[in-house]
């Protein structure tokens, strides 16, 4: 005998003892878990892997976090997510320096070293070029530096590079380097250039009088600007971050970071803070004003969209600026963005209430505390159909993660109640079933018969 | 005209000529339909004989004779004009179409031979015999001399009777007398009057006997404009451009025999020749043959005995207290391996295993159910305990539906590369090889390809191609019912209706070949003995023309070597230890249960962390604060869409939440998941230990729930509950409410 599910059920099962609703969860629960059950071989030995690497990291955090930054090394995005990682845990990352790097990321003393190899325009043959000139000593200037690297490789462009990504901030500040760097090249090249052919130059005589190009007295550029060459050179922001010294201002009126939201897999009502980036406006086919950018933090970034009925609402929007977005996220064709419904910025943002913006949206984290509640058993005393209607209809209306079991008196069967009738655990819930039901026969359990 | 009726007491006419969708992007013609439709015009038979390839021969095989009909295997080759490794510009880019079919084995030997060497070592533009390879390897071979292309029909084209015809005596002296035929064609084109008239003059100085084809490359005439689009996709036209590679007919359908003879029926001997021809033609495919490679063992030994003794040498390493129950598990598994006759296979891979520890490759500490073998374990293939962890054998192997084990394995990404060249060397080079892997043309990629040569703006093809959701395995049917987008784009506009159809027609045809990224063969023989190759993408090494599949039903050995990206870290992190602390960690002596490792997990900091690190995950790690190996295990193995829903419960049970099991049999089962069942092999246990079942058809019952088989689903309920009434006490009462 089988009901339409294509159960069995087994005459006579309930004579030797096991209740019908025994052997029926019990085959239920296997069937089910075949379908999603994970081979626990392969389960356990890709933990095996798992638990190593956590092994490493909780007990060499250093050499971990430097070998996961060399095997990253292309990507400048995940280069810097790991770096925001290892200054959690404490490690400084030191940026690239012509001194002290290697090619890739180095351990040094009890920090991490940014390689050479990473800054833009420098290639690894550059880098060991700079390692082999190093073997007779540190630099003792930029000029010293651009003497003993063979400008095979040391062009001009490259100096720059080095320059601009801050790598030769041992010897003097940016805005210095820049200003000599031209005549040190010049100067240097003309050297090398003698010392092939042979002949010597004053300078190579009298130790004394090679003193360098002297620098000029000149303060360096704003925190910004070298953020932004940090950005231009090395892919990515690592001594700073535009937006490091509002964050904690920005945290509570935010719903997760740019990372955790991209991760999400469902449409959803976000709250993002961050930094304008890539800031356009466009013109709809109505004639409307429009705009988008890239909202960025330190985590990633995503790309917003604003419409023609917010933009209008939004005050003078642009590049830079720091601000806090609320709208909804959206994968469309693989690809996610944000349709702003507010826009805040920063300055703005003491005059409301964080409360205003998070109201209704679910913050992830959270998720799994909330489903980790109880499970709804209704009792049916006698067949009648039209209540049933009306209790599915109360539970439609608090679609959730929580298990409904219907439990049919006078059969003794009890049915879990399908995926779309699952609820959220909520008080008008509890209510409206308890009105059209009666007290007793609305029970909330602890999950408990699963095994 | 007065048409004859056909007499051939067995098979009739048969086509002999056929591209399926495998001449890609050529061939619009998929093996089932064309397969199908034969049968539907009651032949007997039907070949395949794609260009330069045999792609599709093993699903051509299969589906002839689930219809019932008799699969000739053929190839139409490329013939050099000059020596095949000749690569002039000028003077060697030219070449002549053949088509060759198996007679017997010994024919299909050849065949595959030829179309091997033709891509390894006469590739140029198109992979080429020569006419030196040809006459070694034509016996058992039977040869027509194909269409427009082909070298007979191509000089009669050119009015060299004189070359026609010595051409054709070359080719019968190559293959034999009976074993050349003069093949005519009619599709309405104007060459063709001339090749045929020619032809008969050529059959009347050689004695040479004529066949009659199709030169089939789609299944109904109303194919023909789904191949032209084919065309244009693969010569990068559009459909409404002139000049450009066409066929000028829409008469390349599978005909029936009686539109066959409308053409051809005054000289009946045209078509009763094909139905003598495939009566000749038989070769049968042996699946489920042991193909294994040979492995050396020192002398004395045979392959059992000398696993065996490994086994037997390692254990008291691995397992100092020798008990009972291990030494009795080892002795199972032996006893099954030997029964399969697998042994081989497991020295084979634990040979490259220890080659590449030995040379500084990580090598993972398994994957799938290979992880469940103690066997596994003391050869070093995996370097995971199963006894410790519950993990059943028969997940493995079963001894109760015997099939070739399936090991893959992990390691480094940049060592990978040197695995394989040892692998390489040992077997040698002619023995290992790469796996060929198609890709079809997916919902999106039909639209805008379809898109593409109906010349419709790039702007409009791209709104429909958005339209479609990404899903995987998503359909353009699928799409039409969920995407309203889609389906009133298509319902308005005309040209969209068009594009829609068009791509439906295109949807799932066979696109492209590229190398499976893991997939590695190693042969018992030259491969060449027994299925056809080519070369890589790549053009380094080689690879199979039978997909993954064909591969293993031929019973060769195929393993998976992947690269994890992860190993890599752990490597180099192990090294820099070194480095900066003098320190050599061996991490499988690892303790599992460091106490740092669980306070990293739990505050969430799991960045950098094989498995875990998503902001799920890492929500989910903060709550639990696991604090056991077991713990991981679970949470990697509930981290899923489905069992995920599992978590919260899995949550609040670790951290103390009432725990009751419907029977006492399944608490040792379910402790260790605080009595959530997560694992397969608890499914099997339960079936062992509460209904009686052995674990190997434990598994068997587990692989039908899982898919749903729902006859043998209600068999084994029966008798699962037959045992459990067996089995059970005074059960238990259970009453959900537990109210009064």
């Amino acid at each position: 005998m089988q009901d339409e599910d294509g159960k069995w059920i087994i005459p006579g099962a309930l004579r030797l003892g096991l209740t019908r609703p025994d052997a029926e969860e019990i085959f239920d629960l296997m069937a089910k878990f075949a379908e999603y059950g994970f081979n626990k071989g392969h389960a356990t030995a890709y933990a095996v892997i798992s638990y190593h690497t956590a092994y490493l990291k909780a007990n060499y955090p250093l050499e971990f976090m430097a070998a996961l930054l060399s095997t990253v090394m292309g990507s400048s995005d995940k280069i810097s997510f790991y770096i925001q990682d290892a200054k959690l845990c404490g490690i400084q990352v030191l940026p690239p320096d012509v001194q002290y790097s290697q090619v890739g990321f180095s351990i040094e003393a009890q920090a991490i070293r940014f390689g050479l190899g990473a800054i833009r325009n420098v290639g690894v043959n550059v880098v060991e070029k700079i390692l082999e000139a190093r073997k007779d000593g540190l630099f003792k200037s930029l000029d010293d530096f651009c003497l003993r690297v063979d400008h095979k490789v040391l062009n001009r462009r490259v100096l720059e590079s080095l320059v601009r990504s801050g790598a030769v901030g041992s010897f003097c500040s940016r805005a210095q380097a820049l200003a000599v760097m031209d005549q040190v090249f010049d100067t240097a090249a003309r050297r090398q250039k003698d010392r092939l052919s042979g002949q010597f130059s004053l300078f190579d005589l009298d130790e004394e009088m090679d003193e360098g190009i002297k620098l000029p007295d000149r303060p360096d550029f704003p925190e910004r600007e070298l953020l932004e060459m940090e950005k231009e050179y090395l892919g990515l922001y690592l001594s700073g971050h535009p937006l490091s010294a509002v964050l904690p201002q920005l945290q509570s009126y935010m719903s997760s970071d740019i990372l955790t939201c991209l991760e999400g897999e469902e449409e959803r009502k976000v709250a993002l803070g961050g930094l304008v980036t890539g800031f356009r406006q466009t013109v709809t086919k109505k004639g409307e004003m429009m705009a988008s950018f890239v909202l960025e933090d330190l985590t990633g970034g995503i790309e917003v969209l604003v419409f023609p009925r917010v933009y209008a609402q939004t005050r003078a929007l642009g590049n830079d600026q720091v601000i806090v977005v609320v709208g909804k996220y959206i994968i469309r064709d693989e690809e996610k963005k944000i349709f702003a419904e507010k826009i805040t910025k920063l300055e703005d943002l003491k005059t409301s209430e964080p409360s205003v913006e998070l109201k209704g949206i679910t913050k992830p984290q959270n998720r799994t505390s909330q489903m980790a509640g109880k499970r709804l058993f209704l009792r049916f005393t006698d067949d009648k159909s039209d209540l049933m209607e009306i209790v599915l209809s109360i539970l439609q209306r608090f679609p959730g993660s929580q298990p409904v079991y219907f439990y049919f008196e006078s059969d003794q069967k009890v049915i879990e109640g399908k995926r779309e009738f699952w609820i959220n655990d909520e008080d008008e819930l509890h209510n409206a079933l308890l009105e059209v039901m009666g007290l007793h026969n609305v029970v909330w359990k602890p999950a408990k018969n699963f095994a | 005209m007065n048409i004859e009726r056909i007499d051939d007491p067995k098979f009739g006419f048969v086509h002999l000529h056929n591209h399926t969708e495998f001449s890609l992007l050529d061939g619009a013609a998929r093996i089932k339909n064309l397969v199908k439709r034969a049968v539907e015009l009651k032949m007997s038979a039907l070949a395949i004989t794609d260009h330069g390839v045999m792609y599709g021969i093993i699903d051509f095989y299969k589906a002839c004779r689930k219809e019932g009909i008799k699969p000739i295997i053929g190839c139409e080759v490329y013939v050099a004009p000059n020596k095949r490794t000749d690569r002039r510009p000028g003077k060697d880019d030219t070449n002549r179409h053949l088509v060759l079919l198996a007679e017997n084995e010994q024919g299909y030997r050849n065949l595959i031979r030829l179309v091997s060497m033709a891509h390894t070592e006469g590739f140029y533009y198109k992979p080429r015999v020569d006419k030196e390879i040809l006459r070694e390897y034509a016996a058992g071979i039977i040869a027509l001399s194909a269409c427009l292309a082909g070298e007979v029909a191509d000089y009669l084209v050119q009015d060299q009777l004189e070359m026609a015809v010595q051409s054709a005596l070359d080719y019968e002296q190559i293959f034999g007398k009976e074993n050349f035929f003069l093949e005519i064609q009619d599709h309405g084109l104007e060459e063709q009057r001339k090749v045929i008239a020619g032809m008969w003059k050529v059959h009347e100085r050689t004695g040479i006997p004529m066949v009659a084809t199709n030169d089939v490359h789609y299944v109904n005439r109303e194919d023909a404009f789904v191949q032209d689009a084919l065309l244009c996709i693969q010569t990068g036209k559009t459909l409404v451009d002139t000049a450009r590679m066409r066929f000028s007919s829409q008469e390349f359908f599978l005909k029936s025999e009686h539109e066959m003879a409308l053409l051809f029926g005054e000289h009946p001997e045209l078509l009763e020749n094909t139905g003598r021809i495939a009566e000749r033609c038989t070769v049968d495919f042996n699946f489920g043959e042991n193909l294994l490679p040979v492995f050396e063992v020192p002398r004395g030994y045979t392959l059992d005995g000398f696993l065996e003794a490994e086994c037997r040498e390692a254990f008291p390493h691995f397992y100092p207290q020798m008990t009972k129950e291990e030494r009795e598990r080892l002795d199972y598994e032996l006893k099954v391996i030997f029964q399969t006759g697998f042994s081989g296979y497991f020295l084979i891979v634990s040979d490259f295993c220890r080659f590449a520890k030995e040379n500084g490759v990580a090598v993972g500490p398994g994957r799938g159910s290979a992880a469940a073998s103690m066997v596994a374990y003391l050869l070093g293939i995996t370097s995971v305990e199963p006894l410790r962890h519950d993990l059943l054998f028969e997940r493995f192997l079963n001894p109760e539906r015997i099939s070739m084990p399936d090991i893959d394995i992990d390691f480094d990404p940049e060592g990978r590369e040197r695995v394989i060249r040892y692998v390489t060397e040992k077997y040698g080079a002619d023995k290992v090889c790469q796996i060929i892997t198609f890709g079809t043309m997916g919902a999106k990629a039909a639209i805008r390809d379809g898109g593409r040569v109906l010349a419709i703006p790039l702007a409009r093809v791209d709104k429909v191609a958005k339209a479609i959701p990404s899903d995987l395995g998503m359909t353009l049917d699928k799409a039409l019912s969920v995407s309203p987008d889609l389906a009133r784009m298509v319902e308005e506009d005309e040209e969209i209706k068009r594009l829609y159809s068009l791509a439906r027609s295109l949807e799932g045809m066979t696109r492209h070949a590229s190398t499976h990224a893991a997939g590695i063969v190693i042969s018992k023989e030259p491969l060449m003995n027994y299925l056809p190759l080519q070369r890589t993408s790549s053009e380094d090494f080689v690879m199979t023309q039978f997909p993954m599949k064909a591969v293993e039903e031929i019973g060769l050995l195929k393993m998976d070597f992947l690269g994890l990206r992860n190993l890599t870290i752990l490597q180099e992190a192990v090294r820099r230890i070194e480095e900066t602390r003098g320190l050599k960690l061996d991490l499988l002596t690892l303790p599992l249960d460091d106490p740092q490792t669980y306070t990293l997990l739990a505050s969430g900091n799991s960045t950098g962390i094989f498995q875990l690190e998503s902001g799920g995950m890492r929500a989910i790690l903060k709550e639990l604060k696991p604090t056991c190996f077991d713990d991981i295990i679970a949470v990697v193995a509930l981290y899923r869409p489905g069992p995920m829903e599992q978590i919260p419960e899995f949550i609040r049970r670790k951290l103390g939440g009432d725990i009751t099991y419907l029977h006492p049999k399944l608490e040792p089962i379910l402790k260790s998941t605080y009595g959530i069942i997560v694992y397969q092999e608890q499914v099997m246990q339960i079936a062992r230990d509460l209904a009686g079942y052995s674990l190997g058809r434990a598994d068997l019952l587990r692989r039908a729930m899982g898919k749903k088989k729902k006859k043998l689903w209600k068999k084994n309920a029966r008798t699962l509950f037959r045992g459990c009434k067996m089995r059970m006490e005074n059960g238990l009462f259970l009453a959900p409410f537990g109210l009064g």
